[in-house]
């Protein structure tokens, strides 16, 4: 009978122990401190606990920023950094965090981690795609690569670079025209292909060849001279010889543009073509070792960044379910006794959180996650190990918003109808965006402050908070046979805060009072 | 002798209830223009309170005119401006201009928003509530350091102004200033939900104003 009891009991101090305990043959976490909240959808939790790998005992302060980007369209990755146009470039996250808020008005970063291992300038170790452009595909060390679809979806490996290519876009962002280039720096070897000279190589590039020159918005360029990706609008087009212009780019062929499908309000891009499961990616970062595999712990690492040393380390994650995560470890903090993590504990330390794919990032002094508050501030959730946040040169970030579509091409030369602009625009007491149907419309985009929104009828809801708005509307088609309208004329409204809205409709019953006899 | 009797205070009934009263004749205080009754006494104005009644009632004529109000919420001011032109007025805020017209009693209401018109009939009826500063009587202000300011007993009849759309509202302080013959400005401050607004009240081009409707007359 006391037998009975005793097992009884020892059943429910098990079971009821304050600090749950992840049992894994090798591997535990026993954790003293753990908080969970949610912000925008996504999950920040911070462990202090006591971690035990293989008998070995380490106290770790670990922070998770996760969300399931595959099942909600308005929370997305995306990548940033500081990097400057015509060159490269560091900063630290939360500079990054405002530059991505600045370079796009539809998404809302929430919160990140640093990214990518890089040189002194800047420049990543591994591809880099912002936005499908690919800025850089790599020094070649054939690390991974991490991309990111518009569907949700992550892709992880080695993309496939086939090469340069040129991409025409116009005004709206769709693309024109989309042909290989034979080679940088070089002339055309036949009268069908294209080459691009930069600034890097100022050699005479000699006549009686076509010479389309592009006024260059960004260029990079490797710290070797060797891979490169440029961005710009056309300035002129000669036979001449000449030699590459400073900021800029000279498209090369036989006839290449004689038919003037490239005017001045296109902009093209010239990068490397990325491929393979990475084919039409619109972010992607490079990692380093692979800690999870299906599953499955990394046992043996053949290169890495001190895979056994104790270092701070970031890792990104992938679940079965699709939810994506970042986790940092702090260390190096000797007064404490924060040291960090091997690669193999990190890898343990993803499994405990569910990864079937995990990958390690640049950790050490680069190490950082922030995350926004209640107040809009970001903050850093980690102790960086450098007492600062380090200057990096990338990192990836959850962001709040939806993707921007990609349009269909266009094509040339362009013969389709362009829609009339609508008219009639204003604003009725409701709040709503009014106006005139356009005869073939699709649709209309809504443009405020600069993020589109998409109607399918002539009116649209205004639900701003009090501020001054400045709204655009254009017509759109159906790409096919009817084009886009050009915007109308910016219309400036004011949303007044309630009271006010109160004062205004008070004075006008004045008004009217004083008009009536 | 009971029939005499009953016959007797008949006859005295009848006497008593045709008797009318006396009026009772009672004192009437006729004050002139330049005095004010008080307490059944006729008190002389001041030349002040002559001046202010004369600006109120030459005030409380005009048809033409410009008023401006401009309001301070929050640190941020917002500018409203009325303009008067007899039986056509106009009201315009950062996003529209609202006109209203009373021709022979038809009224309507045109608001132009990004050159857009919208038509549509309003009401005539007039609710006196919302004449503000035109049912003012100087017997509310005193001056003080130069403007006329209104008395504390006086601050509901202002409030009443604003009562019905800020049921919470209350009157902190209000003055005013005035030319020889129509008050100039008025700057009050207004308390809403623990808020002070600061609404100043400016009126000009008296008899200057000539206000075309939007598509013509």
């Amino acid at each position: 009978m006391m037998k009975k009891i005793l097992s009884i009991l020892l059943f429910f101090l098990v079971v009821n122990s304050p600090n749950f305990t992840h049992v894994e043959s090798l591997f535990r976490v026993n954790y003293s401190e753990r908080t969970t909240e949610y912000i925008d959808g996504v999950r920040h939790t911070k462990m202090v606990a006591m971690i035990n790998y293989d008998g070995t005992e380490t106290n770790q302060t670990i922070n998770y920023l996760g969300t399931n980007i595959s099942t909600h369209s308005d929370l997305n990755i995306v990548v940033g950094d500081n990097y400057m146009n015509y060159g490269w470039g560091r900063g630290d996250l939360n500079t990054i965090i405002n530059n991505v808020n600045g370079r796009y008005p539809n998404y809302g970063v929430i919160g990140g981690v640093n990214g990518d291992f890089y040189s002194a300038t800047g420049y990543p170790v591994e591809a880099y795609v912002r936005n499908f452009e690919v800025l850089s595909p790599g020094l070649g060390y054939e690390r991974t690569v991490i991309g990111f679809l518009d569907n949700g979806e992550t892709v992880f490996g080695r993309p496939e670079f086939t090469g340069y290519e040129l991409l025409v876009f116009n005004s709206d962002g769709a693309l024109k025209l989309n042909v290989p280039i034979e080679g940088i720096n070089m002339l055309p070897t036949s009268d069908e292909l294209i080459t691009v000279y930069f600034e890097n190589i100022q050699e005479l590039i000699i006549g009686d060849l076509n010479k389309v020159i592009i006024n260059a918005s960004d260029i990079k360029i490797d710290d070797w001279g060797m891979i490169f990706f440029g961005k710009g609008e056309l300035n002129y087009q000669t036979n001449d010889e000449l030699l590459p212009p400073l900021q800029g780019m000279v498209i090369v062929g036989k006839d290449f543009n004689e038919d003037e499908l490239i005017t001045e309000t296109d902009y093209v891009v010239v990068q490397q073509h990325i491929g393979g499961e990475f084919e039409g990616v619109r972010f992607a970062i490079g990692a380093w070792e692979e800690l999870v595999k299906d599953g499955v712990a990394t046992e043996y690492y053949s290169e890495g960044a001190g895979p056994s040393y104790r270092h701070p380390r970031t890792a990104i994650g992938i679940k079965e379910d699709g939810t994506v995560f970042f986790v940092t470890i702090d260390g190096r903090d000797y007064i404490n006794n924060f040291l960090g993590v091997t690669a193999y504990e990190l890898a343990e330390i993803m499994l405990y959180f569910d990864a079937v794919q995990a990958y390690n990032l640049d950790g050490g002094g680069s190490t950082t996650m922030s995350l926004i508050n209640d107040e809009s501030e970001y903050i850093y959730l980690n102790n960086p190990s450098d007492g600062a946040p380090r200057a990096v040169a990338n990192g990836l970030f959850f962001v709040k918003g939806e993707h921007l579509p990609v349009l269909d091409k266009v094509p040339f030369p362009d013969l389709r109808e362009i829609l009339e602009i609508p008219t009639n625009v204003y604003i009725d007491i409701e709040g709503n965006l009014n106006f005139d149907g356009v005869l073939n419309s699709d649709s209309y985009l809504i443009n405020i402050d600069g993020v589109d929104y998409d109607s399918s009828s002539n009116q649209y809801p205004l639900d701003d908070l009090p501020g001054t708005y400045s709204i655009m509307i254009k017509t759109r088609g159906d790409q096919l046979d009817y084009k886009d309208s050009i915007y109308t004329e910016v219309i400036i409204y004011t949303v007044y805060t309630e009271n006010m809205q109160k004062f205004i409709n008070l004075f006008k019953e004045y008004t009217k009072s004083e008009t009536s006899d | 002798m009971k029939k005499l009797s009953v016959l007797i205070l008949l006859i005295i009934m009848i006497f008593l209830s045709s008797c009318k009263k006396e009026p009772v004749i009672e004192d009437v205080i006729s004050c002139t223009d330049i005095q004010i009754e008080v307490d059944g006494e006729c008190i002389d104005l001041t030349g002040q309170q002559i001046q202010l009644r004369n600006v109120l009632e030459n005030t409380q004529e005009i048809t033409n005119y410009e008023l401006l109000v401009t309001i301070t919420e929050n640190e941020i001011e917002y500018e409203i401006m009325m303009m008067f032109d007899d039986n056509k007025s106009a009201i315009q805020t950062l996003n529209q201009i609202d006109y209203y017209t009373d021709y022979s009693g038809v009224c309507e209401h045109l608001v132009v928003m990004n050159e857009v018109i919208i038509i549509s009939s309003a009401d005539c009826n007039i609710d006196d509530t919302y004449l503000f500063f035109k049912n003012f009587d100087y017997t509310w202000f005193s001056v003080i350091d130069g403007r006329y300011s209104l008395n504390q007993e006086n601050y509901t009849d202002i409030e009443e102004f604003f009562l019905e759309t800020f049921p919470s509202s209350s009157l902190e302080s209000f003055t005013m200033s005035a030319t020889e013959a129509f008050i100039a400005d008025m700057i009050l401050e207004l308390s809403i939900d623990d808020e002070i607004y600061i609404i100043e009240l400016v009126i000009s081009s008296i008899d200057q104003v000539d206000l075309v409707l939007p598509g013509g007359e």
